[in-house]
């Protein structure tokens, strides 16, 4: 089953090249789909079968999945299949008129290809291979973001390979140095850099040489991650690619950097403890979601404004982990799946918007509820998901990092948390309300974006209203076993201590 | 241990050539000159995996003496001479930071990365070729500046190659080579992605009849 969610985005993605030769595009936007959407499903059953009966693994430990390692592999999954949706729609009208056919086609090869360097580095248990995973994903979607090939989208593809390229130099020093601090370990037992093995002799790694990987693997995967100050291409790859592969950056490529992240905070926790590693997650967490206010107050583009927005909740989930405990982490984890759905929605929501009115400045986008009433009400649904207001799902999750902050005896920091998160509120509400609700512009007809859209939109507005009002049983289980992988101790019913706080 | 002295000692030597000819890399004013820098870095590279090779555990580093070999002292430098022979660019390096001021900072660097070490590390004692980690942490950071600081897409792209270098270098020596299928994936991305980078040069070449990379500036704020 995992040979095959693996093989499928290859399979896909020659048959798409085939395509180019015979001049389909048509038929590689519905492969694509049909691959994309068969690949969800079959990670949903792993995900099942791996809560059920413990981790899978394969080829001598390259591949191996476990709770933590699916439920990112079913994120991105998820956002890439509402993506596949969503790009029907708008990569007909994006790409250039006259050889439709060709672009299409180009597109959808480096869709899968994207898609599956991303599942590589959510179903390795091999920190290298992890490596190598998070590089490819870099040197695939440098093409996406440099799609238009028009100056803007160069200069952020340039900017997005050079300064991510030198990030994941960085993580490969760092993954060395994890490898060097093991080297007093007799060999036989160290000769590895399989992830589960390395947990095993954790405790027996060399401290000092340890502590000085996890700066630099922080810095690598960070940069990818879109931490600040290492976050400058963020913004600009994030606007100048086509819409729904902002999405994609934004809602899954940034959390699998992160999961690496992840991977080397589990080792290094167990060799240092978690105040020297938390306290860096958390400085790191901070200063972006700092930084990101005060961009979201000035924005001007709406995915500029997205993109800042991400940049924001990076630093939500990065200060997560780093306020520790079960309630942060768990929530930094729920806070990774509800920023997926909300800011995939938001992407595609903004990406109609600017078709509609051709242009992407949120001045002249006015009246979208009275002209596109579909995705203006996603775009009003969206942004309060995204500003954390109460009955939607990114408000349980923040709550839950927040609680965390305060019960660790952070208050200085927790302060600056929510300080952050109340100007992020107001600056979002701010733009999103006079786009929905100013008097429309001359001249823009009334009529709502394409089939596909609507129902990609429709699809993530769905589970964003659910789960604000419950968390399911299934989710609660896959988190809390996500969690205790991480923390390293038993963790259950997490969900109902959420609950009582509302 | 006994024969093993020898080939530390070779190793030592090396690596201290090695950043003896990164420290030239701040001072070339050509650009060809600056990539045969890169490819003679890259050859002593190969002859320090050629020593390392004979250390316990490392036998199949004699394979990354082939591989550092065909990819970073042949098909880089020839992509990289391909590249500014095509686009007929002016063949000066073009920094931020001037030519005298470059191997001034580049020896900071260095001071910093033996610093470091043995300060606030305090790695000297118990960990073999602790010499190594300061120099292959002084060519990171040297191979940083260099990129930061100049303006053209090919000068970035061989300072990123010498701080991948400067990786390799740690890898190799210090933790006496990763896995190889590891080190082999890893060559392969650094392959790839120069290629990739060689096909933005032209494409920014072509859409900005430049490949100075301090005109790539109107995505702000």
């Amino acid at each position: 089953m995992l040979k095959l969610l693996l093989a499928l985005p290859l399979i896909t993605g020659s048959l798409c090249l085939l395509c180019l030769f015979v001049k389909k595009g048509r038929a590689a936007e519905f492969l694509n789909l049909l691959s994309v959407g068969l690949c969800f499903v079959i990670s949903i059953l792993l995900l099942s079968d791996i809560t059920r009966s413990g981790p899978r693994c394969d080829f001598n430990g390259f591949i191996y999945v476990d709770t933590l390692g699916g439920f990112f592999l079913c994120l991105t999954l998820m956002v890439s299949l509402a993506v596949s949706i969503y790009s029907i729609s708008y990569m007909r009208q994006a790409v250039e008129k006259v050889e439709v056919d060709k672009h299409l086609c180009h597109y959808y090869l480096l869709l899968n290809l994207f898609v599956f360097t991303m599942m590589m580095v959510t179903t390795t248990g091999n920190l290298g291979v992890i490596w190598i995973s998070i590089e490819g994903t870099t040197l695939v979607s440098a093409f996406l973001v440099g799609f238009y090939n028009e100056r803007n989208s160069l200069e952020a593809a340039w900017k997005y390979l050079i300064i991510c390229t030198v990030g994941i130099t960085f993580a490969l020093f760092g993954t060395v140095l994890f490898y060097y601090a093991s080297l007093h370990i007799p060999f036989e037992l160290r000769s590895t850099l399989n992830w589960f093995e390395m947990t095993r002799f954790a405790d027996r790694l060399d401290p000092r040489l340890t502590k000085l990987a996890f700066v630099f693997i922080l810095l690598g995967y960070g940069t990818k991650a879109g931490l600040a100050p290492m976050h400058t291409w963020l913004p600009d790859a994030h606007s100048q690619a086509p819409t729904p592969m902002s999405a994609l950056l934004s809602g899954v490529l940034l959390k699998c950097s992160f999961y690496g992240i992840l991977r080397f905070y589990i080792i290094a926790s167990k060799c240092l403890g978690t105040a020297y590693l938390n306290n860096l997650l958390l400085t790191f967490g901070i200063i972006s979601l700092v930084i990101a206010t005060f961009f979201i107050l000035i924005q001007k583009d709406i995915k500029r404004l997205l993109a800042y927005s991400s940049l924001e909740n990076m630093g939500i989930i990065a200060a997560g982990v780093g306020f520790g405990g079960i309630l942060g982490v768990y929530g930094a984890l729920f806070h990774i799946l509800n920023h997926a759905l909300v800011k995939s929605l938001m992407f595609f929501v903004g990406g109609s918007l600017a078709v509609k009115y051709h242009t992407k400045s949120m001045k002249d986008i006015r009246g979208a509820i009275g002209i596109m009433p579909i995705t203006g009400t996603g775009l009003l649904l969206g942004s309060f998901a995204l500003a954390g207001v109460p009955p939607f799902n990114m408000f349980m999750s923040e709550i839950a990092i927040l609680t965390a902050g305060f019960s660790s005896g952070k208050v200085l920091v927790s302060c600056i948390f929510l300080v952050s998160l109340v100007i992020v509120f107001a600056g979002i509400l701010r733009h999103t309300t006079a786009m929905a609700f100013n008097p429309p512009p001359q001249g823009v007809e009334r009529g709502e974006a394409g089939t596909w859209a609507i129902l990609a939109c429709l699809l993530l507005l769905g589970p964003v209203v659910f789960l604000g009002v419950c968390i399911p049983d299934f989710l609660d289980n896959i988190l809390n076993q996500s969690v205790s992988i991480i923390i390293g101790e038993k963790v259950s019913w997490t969900k109902e201590s959420l609950t009582l706080m509302k | 241990m006994e024969g093993l002295i020898k080939e530390a000692y070779l190793i030592d030597k090396l690596a201290v050539s090695m950043l003896g000819v990164v420290m030239l890399m701040s001072l070339c004013g050509r650009l060809v000159t600056l990539v045969y820098v890169y490819a003679f870095q890259s050859l002593l590279l190969a002859a320090i995996a050629f020593f390392a090779s004979y250390t316990p555990h490392s036998h199949h580093l004699i394979w990354m003496v082939y591989l550092i070999i065909i990819v970073k002292v042949i098909v880089i430098p020839y992509v990289f001479l391909r590249i500014i022979e095509t686009l007929t660019i002016k063949k000066e390096v073009e920094p931020y930071v001037s030519q005298l001021a470059s191997p001034l900072v580049a020896s900071g660097l260095v001071i910093l990365a033996y610093y470091s070490q043995q300060y606030v590390l305090q790695l000297h004692e118990g960990v073999v070729f602790s010499h190594c980690l300061s120099i292959s942490i002084a060519v990171i950071l040297i191979g940083f500046f260099l990129m930061i600081t100049r303006k053209k897409a090919v000068t970035q792209m061989v300072g990123l190659m010498t701080m991948e270098n400067g990786v390799f270098l740690c890898a190799m020596v210090l933790t006496s080579g990763m896995p190889m299928i590891i080190e082999l994936g890893v060559s392969f991305d650094v392959l790839m992605g120069i290629l990739i980078m060689g096909i933005f040069v032209f494409r920014i070449r072509e859409t900005f009849a430049s490949i100075d990379t301090s005109k790539l500036n109107s995505l702000r704020g």
